[in-house]
């Protein structure tokens, strides 16, 4: 049966997504910290996610993170059957690893300490969404975050 | 008096003023003893006597834009009808080669007279050491020319520039006794010439600094300096008007020495201001200016009551690694005072002589500012060693044959693709530059998103199958990774158990447990002729599933390459607050008995039947496998793979017909 989504769409949805996803999730990290728990999967983020977007909130200096490199790949491009499956469910019906390589400047901005950063995660759609579409349509189900410089 | 040295003398105003040479002649000019041994001297010899304009001297080379500063200070003093001190000595070098001669007595029943010459050399180096000036952008090292004893005199002959300093050490004391210096003869100069109150201030404090400075030691002691002779002759301390004016005009006549902050910060890097009944920093306030980069402070034995006296200098001297603040009231009043300071001097070492950070702690605090997430040790959830074998067999595949690495861990849906981040920062203990081009053979193949925008490139720079990896992976420049035993400081490789990696066997939908494996670290590019040629670093995110003739497959690998980061980042941090584990993993249901945490019922029923499928075990002998393996799949197959040989026929099902 021919598939649902061609090289090319995925190629497409992947890196579309990758690139809002970041870009919304790193300022957050910046700017918006007591958003960053809806960024995670329900499991993490009822459980962990309150406690690790507290010391953002609280404890974590000011800070600029940027992405200065950014990959991503398909890692399950059908997490469900799709059979019979619409284009437009079928682009929520996969899971993405993505890579990012950037910096985060701690403290004032030109001349706090930089940090180099490494970060990756996978992303999967975000089954809970209301018929409103209301919420983030893909969460951060594990991640793997670490200074590298 | 003190006050006035502030008004500019001799200064030329106008356009001049802002010309770095003007201002370097006029600090000359202004101060008696910060004259330039080289080229001023250049300038002075064969100069005709100094006396009146001095346009004759203007006249001959000097350095630079000093030349038409003479004359303009020449044709000021015209103006103003008046001669200094300062100019006096500017017109080095009186007569043509003249030399001045100075009568020295009073030496000779001194500690020294034993010497067999009766301490006369003795008393020459000390003439010599004492009227030189090491303290100023130019040293000045006073030679004595010629000398020759005649009776209880010492006759010396030397520099007019000289002359000055050595006079100046009339009445000081050596080996026990007051000598005593006068001129004896010489080009005709009136030393007598009225000086202004200004200039003999000037003078005079800078006396005082050279007196009290060390060359060696870089160190300027400015302690007890209400008992200094000098200053007590001078009536500085009698009025609290001169008094409070006295150090910042000290200060000033320091920085007036050095032609560049640079010069004056490293001639002096430690400072004393013990014992001056401080009660608080205002009247030295000035210090924090003059020496901002000052590494060594004594404030002991002072009358500091509070730390909050000390608080105009929080905020300074930001390289300071020693303070002393023993013999202050605060010690007592204020017992806590020592986090205090540690803290307002992120480069303090070592605080009454007592050392609270050691220079690796300092490096680190320079990178982390104590951030709430402390730098843990590699998070490294292996199962059955799976994680750390696969990580050994790729890099030195990598190294050494990576057509073989490609079969070996690449299938058909295996994805490839590598990312260059030329932005990155670069290993803060280094000095290496980016250099133009240096990633040039990586550009054309490299994924970054950020950089490349159209949807073709994006697509063609990902590769996917065996071949189309093994090709992407040999146009990479060869490398050679450090040893992972030997030097894992250079490597931080983690992993942990992901959920959702696709099936091989099309069994789970869904997918199937697999791994993330995240490698930073270091490799040498090799060059054409195999040697290291360029060092870099990369970040690696491997997503291993099981399958694959070695058991477990790449289904997805991400490369990102960027300039030298360095270790440091690796080094775990203290965390005695950090005592959960981390955050950001996927939360691991109630263990369910026999089986690992994580795992329900239904998924490891699954798990089994899997496991029977893809080897033909019984089912008993599939949990057991599972079972001594944590429950992994994959490590169940590798396990698997092992035994097979042993394993009685009864593990396994019988096919059906």
């Amino acid at each position: 049966m021919a598939a649902v989504l061609t090289e090319t769409d995925f190629t497409k949805l992947a890196t579309d997504i990758a690139e809002r996803f970041t870009d919304t999730y790193y300022s957050a990290l910046s700017g918006a910290r007591d958003s960053i728990k809806t960024f995670y999967v329900a499991a993490i983020a009822q459980d962990n996610g309150p406690t690790f977007q507290d010391r953002w909130v609280k404890d974590m200096p000011r800070t600029h993170l940027e992405a200065q490199s950014l990959n991503v790949h398909v890692l399950n491009p059908s997490i469900k059957p799709t059979a019979g499956m619409k284009k437009k469910d079928a682009a929520h019906n996969m899971s993405l690893i993505v890579q990012v390589s950037g910096s985060m400047r701690i403290g004032q901005p030109k001349e706090g300490p930089m940090r180099g950063f490494s970060d990756s995660f996978v992303l999967v759609p975000n089954d809970e969404l209301g018929k409103q579409d209301v919420g983030r349509q893909w969460l951060i189900q594990s991640q793997t975050f670490r200074f590298v410089v | 008096m003190v006050a006035r040295h502030t008004a500019p003398r001799a200064a030329p105003r106008g356009p001049a003023a802002t010309r770095r040479a003007a201002i370097k002649a006029d600090r000359d000019g202004d101060l008696t003893m910060g004259l330039p041994v080289k080229g001023r001297a250049g300038v002075g010899k064969g100069t005709g006597p100094p006396t009146g304009p001095r346009i004759d001297g203007a006249n001959k080379p000097g350095r630079g834009g000093i030349l038409d500063t003479l004359v303009q200070r020449a044709i000021l003093r015209q103006a103003s009808g008046t001669r200094d001190v300062a100019m006096r000595e500017e017109r080095a070098g009186s007569a043509r080669g003249g030399l001045v001669e100075l009568r020295v007595t009073g030496w000779n029943k001194s500690k020294a007279s034993g010497d067999a010459d009766g301490g006369v050399s003795s008393l020459i180096r000390w003439l010599e050491k004492k009227a030189s000036s090491r303290l100023g952008s130019r040293v000045r090292n006073v030679k004595i020319k010629k000398s020759q004893v005649e009776g209880t005199d010492l006759i010396v002959k030397v520099a007019p520039d000289d002359a000055v300093g050595l006079l100046r050490m009339n009445g000081f004391g050596w080996a026990g006794v007051n000598v005593t210096v006068e001129r004896l003869g010489g080009p005709v100069e009136s030393f007598s010439v009225v000086s202004s109150d200004a200039e003999k201030t000037k003078a005079m404090l800078r006396g005082v600094l050279e007196r009290r400075y060390d060359h060696e030691a870089k160190f300027l002691n400015l302690s007890e300096l209400a008992q200094d002779e000098e200053l007590k002759s001078q009536h500085i301390f009698d009025l609290k008007s001169t008094a409070s004016k006295f150090f910042p005009a000290m200060m000033r006549v320091l920085e007036l020495s050095f032609d560049k902050p640079e010069e004056r910060d490293a001639a002096v890097t430690s400072v004393s201001l013990a014992n001056n009944d401080l009660v608080d920093l205002a009247a030295v306030t000035t210090l924090s200016q003059t020496l901002p980069k000052l590494q060594n402070l004594d404030l002991s034995n002072n009358k500091f009551e509070k730390l909050e006296h000390l608080h105009n200098w929080r905020r300074r001297f930001v390289n300071l690694q020693h303070l002393i603040l023993t013999g202050n009231p605060l010690e007592q009043n204020d017992s806590n005072y020592h986090k205090d300071v540690i803290g307002w001097y992120p480069n303090l070492r070592q605080l009454n002589g007592i050392q609270v950070r050691t220079d690796e702690e300092i490096a680190k605090k320079a990178r982390t500012t104590d951030l709430p997430f402390p730098i843990r040790s590699p998070l490294f959830k292996d199962e059955g060693g799976i994680a750390e074998q696969f990580v050994r067999i790729y890099f030195a595949g990598f190294d050494n044959d990576r057509v073989a690495l490609a079969s070996h861990y690449y299938d058909e849906q295996s994805e490839f693709s590598y990312a260059v981040n030329t932005q990155a920062p670069r290993d803060p203990n280094s000095t290496q530059r980016s250099e133009p081009g240096e990633w040039e053979s990586y550009l054309k193949s490299s994924r970054n998103l950020k950089k490349i925008q159209q949807l073709p490139a994006r697509q063609a720079r990902k590769y996917r199958g065996t071949q189309a990896v093994a090709d992407a992976i040999a146009m990479l420049p060869l490398t050679r990774h450090p040893d992972l035993a030997s030097e894992a400081r250079k490597w931080m490789v983690e992993a942990k158990m992901v959920p959702g990696v696709p099936d091989p066997t099309g069994a789970s939908p869904g997918g199937v447990d697999g791994f993330l494996i995240t490698v930073h670290g270091e490799f040498e590019e090799l060059n054409l002729s195999g040697q290291p040629s360029k060092k870099r670093s990369f970040d690696r995110s491997f997503v291993l599933g099981p399958g694959g003739v070695a058991g477990v497959r790449i289904v997805s690998d991400m490369l990102t390459l960027r300039s030298y980061g360095g270790t440091q980042a690796f080094e775990p941090e203290n965390f005695d607050a950090w005592t959960e584990p981390s955050t950001i993993l996927p939360v691991a249901e109630p263990a369910v008995p026999g089986l690992p945490a994580g795992l329900s019922i239904a998924e490891a029923e699954q798990t089994v039947a899997q496991l029977m499928q893809q080897t033909g075990m019984t089912l008993s002998y599939a949990k057991d496998c599972l079972d001594q393996v944590g429950w992994n799949y994959l490590g169940a197959v590798e396990a698997f793979g092992k035994v097979r040989g042993s394993l009685p026929a009864e593990a396994f099902v019988l096919p059906t017909a």
